[in-house]
């Protein structure tokens, strides 16, 4: 009995030093910073003196113009990368999952920009865009069509819109990628059956092709949203943030606050405790939403 | 009537958008590789026509101003030791929460999940701190220490799918054979695991490569840097001087190239992994 009994424990205890290594630097190193960032949030700490302020950095956040303008770009980036990343990377795996020539070049090319740092991309963009030396105004100035040169990334309307697009550029390959692995999942039979009961064009996508890839559309926008509520790198290398503050996404405003132009920590925390609180919701809503449609087939 | 999606022939509509779609792909592509070997006077004269003549002047700079064979070495050994620590204790770890499956392990596997959703801006600030009590800080022990904590979530969480596809018939007979749990483990489950744990490792190696924002913060000291920050911090220097932007950007870029050739299988599988109903 009693060895019975040591036996079970020592093949428990085998078990959980399977789970421990990588739960060890998961912990240390996310969750346990994570979880300080509370505790800091609620305080004034400048990376050496720390206060206890309570919740006066929350208060502070919904006065400050600089972080509304960051919630609101956030926004904007957010549901356009998502809807145009998505949409495109949709309308692409419908037509690049046919067969014809040159269809492996498409899609490897296609696909090819996400493979690369964000930052990269954004250094080229900027370049293609820059306003004198610039590919864009100066084939404009070529044209005759002057009037529509702009300062692509100087002026925060358009820059904000490049920021989407330049994004929507990059990673709508991943979304791609992701719905003709849907698609070719797709029995070959249903479409069939469809044929027969006159389900063409549009009918045909929105009844069998749609809801079948269900699960595919559930992973590649969850993700896309997951990501681009985050978005640093290419704002980073387009605009800086700027002009002024007013490109700054929440992530770049976090950076601007703990190690660009101060050291507000405990700012800075309060604000990325919002940010995940935003992400969090979103997510769960997101995944409940999209998996019951998955369920409801 | 055909009823195929994929045997349909496609419209000269939509393959004429497609092309375009493809080419502005391609283009900025071309333009880096074009501007790296053109004089700056040239890159002004026509930013978009041919090269008049060719120069590797440009990258003879930049190989010297991001001390390319160091910052080389810096990130491929970050990419490698993180990624291949955190690969094989994710994957030890998949495997106790698959088999063991009760409600403790799978409290621990949605404590990964969550991992997934935590934005790097939240354990930045605290980050540091971390780093400073085990004095990490400019060490590439602390990033990757940070790096192994960052990736384990996304990595479990793929490998606990391929993990499932693992038939448990041969563990079984090697246990009854007397070999034990954990020679078992590195014996037959890992090496039946090789694809997935290759999809993982690939997958990571990528993020660590085009990774910025990290190495900036807690591997300041210049001769720790990685190929990224030498760029980033010589764009801040010489920020007109494009060709010598493009020249670096094609030195970062190279390796992965390389990589994505030789692995594209791969990466394809760790990112549609899940996307189709199993």
């Amino acid at each position: 009995m009693n060895t019975l009994f040591r036996n079970r424990w020592k093949a428990e205890l085998q078990w959980l030093l399977f789970l421990v290594p990588a739960l060890a630097f998961y912990l240390v190193f996310i969750l346990l910073p994570t979880l300080s960032s509370t505790y800091y949030s609620l305080t004034d700490w400048d990376g050496i003196n720390s206060t206890f302020v309570g919740l006066a950095n929350y208060k502070e956040m919904f006065e400050d113009k600089m972080i509304l303008a960051s919630f609101r770009n956030t926004a904007l980036y957010t549901v356009g990368i998502t809807v145009l990343q998505n949409g495109l990377g949709l309308l692409a795996a419908l037509l690049l999952v046919r067969k014809f020539r040159g269809v492996n070049f498409m899609r490897t090319m296609i696909f090819l920009p996400y493979i690369f740092s964000s930052l990269l991309i954004g250094y080229v963009w900027g370049f293609i865009l820059e306003p004198n030396i610039g590919i864009v105004n100066t084939l404009l100035g070529a044209m005759g069509l002057d009037f529509l040169q702009a300062g692509w990334l100087s002026e925060p309307g358009i820059a904000r819109w490049m920021i989407v697009l330049i994004t929507t550029w990059q990673c709508l390959g991943y979304s791609m990628v992701i719905f003709i692995a849907g698609l070719q999942g797709i029995p070959q039979e249903l479409y069939e059956c469809g044929d027969l009961e006159g389900a063409t064009g549009f009918r045909r996508f929105r009844h069998i092709t749609f809801p079948l890839i269900a699960p595919a559309f559930t992973i590649s926008v969850t993700l896309t949203l997951i990501g681009d509520l985050q978005l640093f790198n290419q704002i980073y290398a387009l605009t800086g943030g700027g002009p002024g503050y007013a490109t700054e996404s929440v992530a770049t405003i976090i950076y601007r606050v703990g190690f660009g132009t101060g050291t507000q920590w405990g700012y800075g925390a309060a604000l990325s405790i919002t940010l995940f609180a935003v992400i969090l919701v979103l997510t769960v809503i997101l995944v409940t939403l999209l998996r019951r449609r998955e369920v409801e087939l | 009537m055909n009823a195929s999606l994929s045997e349909k022939k496609l419209p000269a509509v939509w393959a004429g958008l497609l092309w375009i779609l493809t080419a502005l792909h391609i283009y900025p592509i071309l333009l880096v590789l074009l501007s790296s070997v053109r004089t700056k006077a040239d890159l002004a004269a026509s930013p978009f026509g041919l090269p008049k003549q060719l120069t590797f002047e440009y990258f003879a700079t930049a190989f010297q101003t991001m001390h390319y064979l160091r910052s080389l070495f810096n990130t491929g050994l970050i990419a490698c030791l993180s990624v291949g620590l955190c690969v094989v204790m994710a994957a030890m770890a998949a495997y106790a929460i698959v088999r063991r499956n009760n409600r403790f392990y799978r409290a621990m596997y949605i404590l990964f999940l969550a991992g997934i959703i935590i934005p790097f801006q939240m354990t930045m600030i605290p980050l540091y701190k971390v780093l400073q009590t085990f004095e990490l800080i400019n060490t590439f022990q602390g990033v990757i220490f940070i790096y192994i904590g960052s990736l384990a979530p996304f990595s479990v969480f793929l490998l606990c799918g391929f993990v499932k596809g693992v038939p448990r018939e041969l563990e079984e007979a090697a246990l009854i054979d007397g070999c034990g749990r954990y020679r078992t483990f590195f014996r037959i489950v890992l090496p039946l695991l090789k694809p997935a744990v290759t999809t993982v490792s690939v997958l990571n190696v990528f993020y660590v490569w085009n990774d910025f924002l990290l190495p900036m913060l807690y591997l300041s000291d210049s001769k720790k840097m990685t190929i990224t920050v030498q760029l980033a911090s010589f764009q801040g220097l010489y920020f007109n001087d494009w060709s010598l932007i493009f020249a670096g950007v094609c030195m970062i870029v190279l390796p992965m190239l390389i990589i994505y050739l030789i692995a594209q299988r791969f990466i394809i599988s760790g990112i549609t992994a899940g996307a189709v109903k199993g």
